[in-house]
């Protein structure tokens, strides 16, 4: 007898499958590729960047409503605070030249004379 | 992936491994139909993981893990054949040329003695004398360390050839 690896390696080249039954079979199998086609891959980050964009919005919506609701408050109202202290501060810094930091100041001042006016009249000053 | 490149390589595969996978699986179960079977599911399952979005990095060794996978699972089911059942039954050796029909008798001993053996030598002489699979492919197959997958084949050669002493001894 022959060396047992050399007997098997010559067996192995005798065994394969037909032609008829490798095309059958490859037939199979492309019918199977189009039964359960490729899904489509979804990045694994996709997920995580629509939540916090749709977080980001919230919040850009939410403070951007506040800070307009806050924008028409007066005096002794609770988001009165959140104009003068917030909204305004926000726009101090907004001027880029003194010409445009001047008319910010007076219509700063042009503001408390509406909210005067509005006041007096309400209460009847 | 984009999806035609996917099933391009997958059927490129099948056309490439598609024997050497029913040839590992003919030599691990002695069963023409049931290799077939395996090969055919292994090449199933694999396309279905690809389908579902997931990767895999070396085809070749996927595949024989697959079809590994399930041999084991037969194997345990199966019955023990004995020696002689199995060179009374023979096996189809499709066609050979003249030289090969004179080694056919050695051949099938050859096939007969591998049945003795337990399924994880039976697997790597398999593997490394059949497929042509070298100790560092084996051990991406089966998730082992190389110098373990080579000392197994060692010991393996060793039953063997006490095997096929011992059974001609006998007789």
């Amino acid at each position: 007898m022959k060396h047992i690896t050399e007997q098997l390696h010559i067996l192995g080249q005798t065994i394969c499958l037909t032609d008829r039954e490798k095309s059958a079979m490859r037939h199979f199998l492309k019918a199977v590729v189009l039964q359960y086609p490729v899904a489509h891959a979804t990045p694994a980050h996709h997920g995580w960047v629509s939540r916090a964009f749709v977080v980001a919005l919230s919040v850009v919506l939410i403070v951007g409503g506040i800070s307009y609701t806050a924008e028409r408050s007066m005096p002794g109202q609770a988001l009165y605070t959140i104009k003068t202290s917030i909204n305004e501060k926000v726009r101090d810094y907004v001027p880029v030249s003194l010409e445009a930091e001047m008319n910010w100041e007076l219509t700063k001042q042009e503001r408390r004379l509406a909210e005067l006016e509005v006041l007096a009249a309400e209460y009847g000053f | 992936m984009d999806p035609n490149n996917t099933e391009k390589i997958f059927l490129e595969g099948y056309d490439a491994l598609a024997d050497a996978l029913f040839r590992h699986c003919y030599f691990r179960m002695s069963d023409r139909e049931r290799a077939k079977d395996i090969v055919q599911d292994a090449f199933v399952k694999t396309w279905r993981y690809l389908a579902a979005g997931k990767g895999i990095h070396n085809l070749k060794a996927f595949l024989y893990r697959v079809v590994d996978n399930e041999i084991i699972d037969y194997s345990r089911k199966r019955k023990e054949q004995s020696l002689d059942a199995l060179m009374e039954e023979g096996f189809d050796v499709g066609s050979l040329d003249t030289e090969m029909r004179i080694e056919r008798l050695d051949a099938k001993r050859a096939l007969a003695y591998l049945d003795y053996l337990d399924e994880r030598s039976r697997q790597v002489v398999v593997m490394r004398f059949i497929d042509d699979l070298g100790p560092k492919q084996i051990a991406e197959v089966t998730g082992e360390r190389e110098n373990i997958i080579s000392v197994r084949i060692h010991r393996a050669l060793a039953k063997l050839r006490k095997i096929i002493t011992d059974h001609e001894a006998h007789h």
